[in-house]
């Protein structure tokens, strides 16, 4: 018996081994789990010159006032738009708290429309692309979402397409981001040797600065069809995330030119996490940065800037391809 | 030239175990017995993991295992004509198969896996009539993971994880309405080994498309992983058949990591039933 009580006291010795969590969805819970999250795992405290510490002092009373989910939501929302973040949203089933100012701040530079008349209807869709031969012979390519997959079989068919084009134009304005592998995938096009294109870091650990060393990402040559001619990328303040990414890598390729208005950034690799009340949260985690070691997150201007007038809108003239058809005239 | 270090060491303690455990197998041609035991259980499973949620979750989890059991020549005379009554030796091979689901109290879900193959050496050291006590070693290969479907760039956290550690094991036969029972416990506890983790906050994208593999092999001890598991079971004999046995058990085992700052707990009860036959015994 002895040894029977022996054996079972050795099976709970290791039971009591949970760990100690506050799980509460008290409004105070919510909020101090939201505010440790991005304490712990956010990157850009310094950068952006935030002092978290601060930021929670001043939003906590009014968290204890608070009296409906609603409420709890909209101030959570407004401190997480302290960070002035693209990648920084709070998610529950109603509605989703987001900074957009990096864009909402400024001139649109893009039209739809504009886009419809210079496609028409004869246009070629490959994948997540859209493109056609203007009647100059310039080609056009739009990309619109780096989450659309490119084929490596409908880049070559497009390179071909354009083979005797003096230069292509690709429009990546309004295009928010996507996945970073078809960014790599499809700039890999256009360069003849490996290069570095960025750099990017990751925490170590909760302390602010807790940071990895740079680690740098290589563009290699595709082993596809590549393209060497003049190549101009048209980019807006909606260029943001993996939109950002591509103009950084392509911009240091020498047949490259970047036309239109500042990228809206989004230099930070976000993660996800989870409130106790079923919340979501998003935050910037990992910063990237150019081949320069020059951070991402706040945009990149363009080598030629030019805005789209409302006059020339009218007449259906989009100011920023006219600038890019006639760059590649000129740069045969 | 770190990353191949890594591999290096990676693939020598690979190979020093499948080698063993091969050998072990070979030497079941020339060995008199061995038991083989199948087991499904079912049970709750307890998940904690920073890397993906700092919420807690728990939940259905189940199991199968398959453990083979046989007595080892080591020790014994050659000339030895009877069976491995005397074996002092004994090698244990278990294959286990691991899988849950679990829900935090944000109904968030979390799903877990995990395949493993433990071997174990034993050495009897107590033996009485009623009652043996075995001591030994084992080293076992884990390969797994948890995946949350809610996150984004941070879905999925992987276990790769080979242990060296101690075992034990204990069994006590006795008598109950006339039917010979025999009640065991098992218990082992990693010492030491190797595991996968990124670093705090690094994505798998850094590490398995960008092929950034600097510090995501972690030699593990008790100081940053105690990995253990524990089974009791008592065998009750099938009627009229003398190499079988209906086996009942309550497995408890669990794994608490702090690696590269991340906290992760693994940590399951459950109860099996299984069945437990001797070949070749006499």
């Amino acid at each position: 018996m002895k040894r029977i009580a022996i054996l079972f006291s050795l099976l709970i010795l290791f039971n009591a081994c949970r760990e100690d969590l506050n799980e509460s969805t008290t409004p105070r819970n919510i909020f101090e789990s939201l505010w440790t999250i991005l304490d712990e795992k956010y990157c850009f405290f310094d950068v952006k010159n935030v002092d978290w510490d601060k930021i929670h002092d001043q939003y906590a009373p009014r968290v204890d006032s608070v009296r409906s989910s609603d409420s709890l939501f909209t101030i959570l929302g407004e401190m997480i738009c302290e960070l002035r973040d693209g990648h920084v949203n709070l998610y529950s089933s109603q509605d989703i708290a987001r900074y957009w100012k990096w864009f909402e701040d400024y001139p649109a530079n893009y039209d739809e429309n504009l886009i419809r008349i210079y496609l028409g209807s004869d246009y070629k869709i490959s994948s997540g692309l859209q493109y056609k031969l203007l009647n100059d012979k310039v080609g056009y390519i739009t990309y619109q979402d780096f989450s659309s997959s490119i084929s490596d079989a409908g880049l070559d068919y497009i390179f071909d397409y354009f083979k005797d084009s003096p230069g292509i134009i690709i429009d990546v304005r309004n295009n928010s981001g996507g996945d970073l592998s078809n960014v790599y995938q499809f700039a890999s096009r256009f360069t003849e040797k490996k290069i570095i294109c960025n750099y990017i870091k990751h925490k170590t650990g909760p302390g602010h600065n807790d940071f990895s060393k740079p680690f740098a990402i290589y563009l290699e040559p595709s082993s596809h069809t590549r393209y060497t001619k003049t190549v101009v990328i048209l980019t807006n303040r909606m260029c943001f995330s993996a939109t950002n990414a591509f103009v950084s890598v392509m911009r240091q390729l020498p047949h490259v030119t970047i036309i239109g208005d500042r990228t809206g950034g989004g230099g930070g690799f976000p993660f996800s996490s989870m409130l106790t009340n079923g919340w979501g949260v998003r935050f910037s985690s990992c910063p990237t940065y150019d081949a320069n070691m020059v951070l991402m997150e706040e945009g990149i201007d363009p080598d030629i800037s030019v805005s789209l007038s409302q006059t020339s809108a009218q007449s259906g003239i989009d100011d920023i391809i006219e600038a890019a058809r006639s760059y590649i005239k000129n740069n045969q | 030239m770190a990353i191949k270090k890594h591999y290096r060491r990676l693939l020598i303690l690979l190979f020093l175990f499948i080698g063993n455990s091969s050998i072990q197998l070979l030497s079941a041609q020339t060995e008199d017995w061995k038991s083989v035991d199948w087991q499904i259980g079912v049970g709750q499973t307890y998940l904690y993991d920073e890397y993906l949620s700092p919420l807690s979750h728990e939940g259905l989890g189940l199991k199968f295992s398959n453990t083979s059991l046989k007595p080892l020549k080591w020790g014994l005379p050659d000339n030895l004509e009877k069976s491995y009554d005397g074996a002092v030796w004994f090698n244990q091979l278990r294959f286990s198969l691991d899988a849950a689901t679990c829900e935090s109290v944000a109904s968030t879900n979390l799903l877990y896996g995990n395949i493993a193959i433990h071997n174990s050496l034993f050495r009897k050291i107590i033996s009485k009539p009623q009652w043996c006590t075995s001591i030994g070693a084992f080293a076992d290969i884990n390969g797994g993971g948890r995946y949350c479907s809610q996150n984004g760039n941070n879905p999925g956290s992987l276990d790769l994880i080979f242990n060296l550690g101690i075992a034990a094991m204990a069994d006590y036969d006795f008598q109950f309405l006339g039917k010979s029972l025999k009640l065991r416990y098992e218990g082992n506890l990693a010492l030491g080994g190797l595991a996968f983790s990124p670093e705090y906050a690094e994505s798998y994208y850094e590490i398995f498309y960008l092929n950034n593999h600097h510090n995501i092999v972690k030699f593990t001890s008790l100081a940053n992983k105690q990995d253990w598991q524990q089974q009791l079971s008592i065998d009750l004999p099938l009627a009229n058949h003398k190499k079988s046995s209906f086996r009942i058990s309550y497995v408890n085992e669990g794994r608490i990591s702090l690696l590269n700052n991340i906290r992760i707990r693994n940590l399951s009860d459950y109860f099996s039933v299984g069945y437990i036959h001797y070949f070749n015994v006499l």
